[in-house]
């Protein structure tokens, strides 16, 4: 079917944009070749489109533009660089994730385990002391039995803690002088204590006393 | 046709590309210029603003047509930008939201105009032509022969007449190579609503200019040369 002028302003800002399919743009063509006002019409766009995307004539910004800008900027605050290094890293984790989990854990344990034993009341097997029985028997049955578990576990991670410990100390010893920067290898590293120390302050597993008198009886 | 040796002119006379596309950045470099100016980098915001001033100044003077208040505008612009650059959204260029806050600066100032007609003071266009610089060849000669700054005088004549919406659309999507979509995010507005406003723009041009155009161009360059005896 031949494209009339009607049909074709339809088609018009479809046809500038090349959304028609090919045998559309021959239809077209087609039609402007045997029309000149529709091949004006379309010509005045396009001299539209071309003179406004070509004109390079737009005053120049002055040279201070970007300084006045900046000038203008009120002062940001400067983000903390992010810290860089392994031990920091390791420290934190320690800090804020491993340590108040355990701390958590082992405060629930003692909490709703079968620890202290509530002050009965004045006629002695009165209701509260049967509730606090009936509690007592199924939190123990429910609660306390994972727990120790988890208690469990949490001491053998102190006790692992304790030989990673040792173990540091013991390389540091062996390890040159000159890899700890002068330092000589009798001093202890104090980044290992202070990297365990909550471990330790945690669990308290018993650690051998270095210098102990030789008069302290052993057990 | 006479139209188009004549369009051929306009288009050879103006040597120079309107953008650097080698000082565009890449969408990485973007992201990383924006949290280093996030973080107070003078050295990164200098460079967003220098990537962006000359196309975002282009587009305001051509919205409002005053060199004074289109430094203006920039100058607004980029200071809301850097100071809400916080908020922004990564997904979307910087360009993008950066010409969306001077489009509404540039709405603002139009109305604040009371005697706003639309006109063009097109001697001051003519002092822009010192930047340009470069020799006069025969084809340029050519290309800034009267009838071809008629015909470029008569177009930008018919595109400030053209609403806000409209006006900025063409230039967006001329200018800048924007498509609907992208003149949308810019804009503010469904890309349909974009398509209308093209569409709209383009038959206001080609009634306008057919009217100022009836004769073809023979009539345009006789008429001038008969007024300059």
């Amino acid at each position: 079917m031949a494209i009339t002028c009607r049909s074709f302003r339809h088609l018009h800002d479809a046809y500038l944009d090349r959304e028609l399919s090919e045998s559309q743009m021959a239809e077209v063509h087609a039609h402007l070749l045997q029309c000149p006002e529709c091949q004006r019409q379309v010509e005045i766009v396009r001299a539209c489109g071309d003179v406004i995307a070509l004109d390079t004539r737009t005053p120049v910004l002055t040279n201070d533009f970007a300084d006045r800008v900046l000038a203008t900027l009120p002062a940001r605050r400067r983000q903390a660089p992010a810290v860089r290094g392994a031990w920091p890293r390791v420290r934190r984790w320690l800090e804020y994730g491993v340590v108040p989990a355990m701390a958590a854990a082992l405060t629930f344990a003692v909490i709703v385990g079968p620890g202290p034993r509530w002050t009965s009341t004045p006629n002695g097997n009165g209701p509260n002391e049967h509730l606090v029985a009936g509690t007592s028997v199924l939190l123990t049955d429910a609660v306390v039995g994972p727990v120790e578990g988890a208690a469990a576990s949490l001491d053998q991670l102190g006790r692992a803690a304790s030989t990673m410990r040792n173990f540091c100390e013991d390389s540091l010893k062996s390890a040159p002088g000159a890899l700890l920067d002068g330092n000589t290898t009798d001093q202890e590293p104090d980044f290992v204590n202070e990297l365990l120390q909550p471990f330790f302050d945690l669990f308290d597993p018993p650690i051998p006393p270095r210098d102990a008198p030789d008069d302290v009886e052993r057990f | 046709m006479q139209l188009n040796q004549n369009r051929a002119g306009i288009i050879m006379g103006m040597q120079d590309a309107v953008f650097d596309s080698d000082a565009r950045l890449t969408p990485l470099e973007e992201r990383r210029l924006i949290k280093a100016a996030r973080g107070g980098c003078p050295v990164s915001s200098r460079r967003l603003i220098e990537t962006h001033q000359d196309r975002l100044h282009a587009f305001v003077w051509r919205m409002i047509r005053d060199r004074h208040d289109a430094e203006e505008v920039c100058q607004d612009a980029f200071l809301r930008a850097f100071q809400a650059l916080d908020s922004f959204n990564d997904q979307y260029r910087f360009s993008t939201w950066l010409f969306t806050i001077a489009y509404r600066l540039c709405l603002n100032t139009l109305r604040r105009r009371k005697d706003y007609s639309g006109d063009v003071d097109f001697n001051r266009i003519g002092e822009a032509d010192d930047h340009a610089g470069g020799e006069q060849d025969a084809a340029i000669a050519v290309a800034n022969s009267e009838e071809a700054r008629v015909m470029r005088e008569e177009i930008w004549t018919a595109v400030d007449g053209l609403s806000g919406p409209q006006k900025a659309t063409v230039l967006l999507f001329y200018r800048e190579g924007m498509n609907c979509q992208e003149i949308g995010d810019v804009l503010e507005m469904p890309a349909a609503t974009v398509k209308s406003h093209l569409h709209r723009a383009r038959a206001r041009l080609k009634e306008t200019l057919s009217a100022k155009l009836a004769g073809g161009w023979t009539q345009v360059r006789f008429g001038e040369m008969a007024a300059n005896g």
